[in-house]
């Protein structure tokens, strides 16, 4: 069980803010969606936790050690990112038995098996890989890897449905076999709303939610109805986002509803929908 | 087996391509020496020529290694856990396995091949002398500051931003004509200056070449390169 603890951590290249004042903290199995829009620094800060990049300001510890330059630490977590960080002219099997030479833990049989219910040929060369069999490599040695932390930057990538079924399925049996901590980085929200437990959300380098994901869907809801009701229901609220269709009105709210503002919802005649994960990361990240 | 073999280990299976590569051009010189000297040369004056080398293929092969070393693992060893400090130290134990396997071989190959034909030898033209004990241990120590050499070369284009990449490529482009320019202006003091400093540190000062000083000129020489690339590499970062 580890846990990973993001102080004030900001990033900076030359006069661009990637990251600013990020503090999270990532508990023990628990399975976590790192959200945001391109460039909203995701895959920096993946790469500061992972000792890629260095931050600028703050600390990422793992377990109480700081994850600069410490091999300890390193030795815990695991990253699959999107570009490809092998030899071009290493085979699949090859990748295979170099994860086991870094990380004991390594599961070579489960890789193994994971390869044949993907169809991945092990014998290939990494850089004969289509874009979605080279996911599906790198989807595999981090599944099979063992760390207690490990982090999917857009695991899904070139994925074709049956795969991506898959790989939902094989997360979710490898999670409660070998509980661990999953952060998942990506952009098919809907798809994997069902896996997450807590959801973290970036906006320009900022965190704008990190929590349970129940709590998040808990207090995001849409109210529709005639403009005027809608408008009246909104005064004070925390709203999200707004859409106007003649005298009909849709507003995403993310505040928490109490007795007043239900029986104010009934008196108004309005309707309220629960707000799924996407519309709400919609809502919160268009600027 | 500790992460830092483990690192080496990798290093050196991944040379093994281009290892069998140089290897099998060193053994195409010998026998071309070998065919040019016996057969052809031979007929016209009867003397033993000299066609082809053995040290100075080597020498080319491990500058290109020690260029080629440093990205590819660099962003392979961050993803696998292990650190800059580690990387680096494992790099220079991995320098050393390759600066002593092919001074041995060198010097095998050396002993083995002047049996059957003359094969140019740059130290025996330096040195005048092809003791088996100075050949492997000059070797040794040129082949370990050409391997940091050129690890320094790409470390330092890796840290690099665009504009100092052009400058440094301006830099080595313009170093020749420049020294010239300059050598000039000084009525050849420059360059007798810098032959002046090369005999004395690689052992030529006296009447009979010393190979052990210049042996450890170039230790020394390397050892100051690999403290610029700790120092490079302690704060290098994954570029994407």
């Amino acid at each position: 069980m580890s846990t990973i603890e993001i102080k004030n951590v900001s990033k900076t290249f030359g006069k661009t803010v990637a990251l600013k004042d990020v503090s999270i903290s990532l508990l023990p199995n628990k399975i976590y969606g790192l959200l945001g829009r391109n460039g909203a620094g995701k895959t920096t800060l993946i790469n500061i936790i992972t000792n890629k990049l260095f931050a600028s300001t703050g600390d990422v510890l793992i377990d109480g050690e700081t994850v600069v330059e410490n091999d300890n630490a390193l030795a815990k977590i695991y990253c699959m990112t999107e570009k490809n960080i092998h030899p071009e002219e290493m085979k699949v099997k090859d990748g295979f038995k170099w994860s086991k030479e870094f990380y004991p833990s390594f599961d070579t049989d489960y890789a193994y098996d994971l390869s044949e219910k993907f169809q991945l040929n092990t014998n290939k060369k990494i850089k004969e890989l289509s874009t979605g069999y080279n996911s599906i490599f790198k989807l595999i040695l981090t599944l099979s890897v063992g760390t207690p932390l490990i982090i999917f930057d857009e695991p899904v990538l070139g994925l074709d449905a049956n795969h991506r079924e898959l790989f939902y399925k094989e997360l979710i049996k490898n999670y409660s076999e070998h509980p661990k901590t999953i952060v998942i980085s990506t952009h098919l929200i809907e798809e994997i709303s069902n896996v997450l437990e807590e959801v973290i959300i970036i906006k320009d380098g900022q965190t704008v939610i990190s929590q349970s994901l129940d709590n998040v869907l808990e207090l995001a809801y849409s109210v529709s109805g005639e403009c005027i009701n809608v408008d009246n229901y909104l005064k004070g609220k925390n709203v999200l986002s707004e859409e106007t269709i003649g005298k009909f009105k849709v507003a995403t709210i993310y505040q928490k509803r109490d007795k007043a503002d239900k029986d104010l919802i009934q008196e108004l005649g309005l309707e309220i929908t629960p707000a799924k994960l996407q519309e709400l990361f919609i809502s919160l990240t268009n600027s | 087996m500790s992460h830092f073999n483990k690192v080496v280990k990798f290093q050196l299976m991944s040379l093994k391509k281009q290892t069998l590569t140089c290897f099998s051009i060193i053994a195409l010189n010998i026998l071309i020496s070998f065919v040019v000297s016996h057969f052809m040369l031979s007929e016209i004056d009867g003397s033993n020529v000299s066609v082809g080398s053995i040290d100075i293929v080597a020498f080319i092969w491990i500058f290109i290694l020690g260029i080629g070393f440093f990205k590819p693992s660099f962003k392979y060893m961050l993803s696998n856990g292990i650190s800059r400090k580690k990387f680096f130290f494992a790099n220079i134990h991995c320098f050393l396995i390759v600066a002593a396997g092919w001074s041995i071989t060198v010097m095998l190959l050396t002993i083995i091949s002047r049996r059957y034909t003359n094969i140019f030898m740059l130290y025996e033209t330096l040195y005048k002398n092809l003791n088996a004990l100075s050949l492997t241990v000059w070797m040794f120590a040129a082949f370990f500051l050409l391997a940091i050499l050129g690890w320094f070369i790409n470390i330092i284009y890796y840290r690099s931003g665009n504009k100092l990449k052009l400058l440094i490529s301006f830099v080595l482009f313009a170093i020749s004509p420049l020294l010239i320019f300059f050598n000039i202006l000084s009525s050849g003091k420059i360059f007798s200056a810098m032959a002046e400093f090369f005999i004395v540190t690689m052992g030529f000062s006296s009447s009979l070449p010393n190979p052990y000083i210049g042996t450890l000129s170039m230790l020394i020489l390397a050892s100051i390169f690999c403290v610029f690339n700790f120092l490079l590499i302690r704060k290098a970062q994954v570029k994407d």
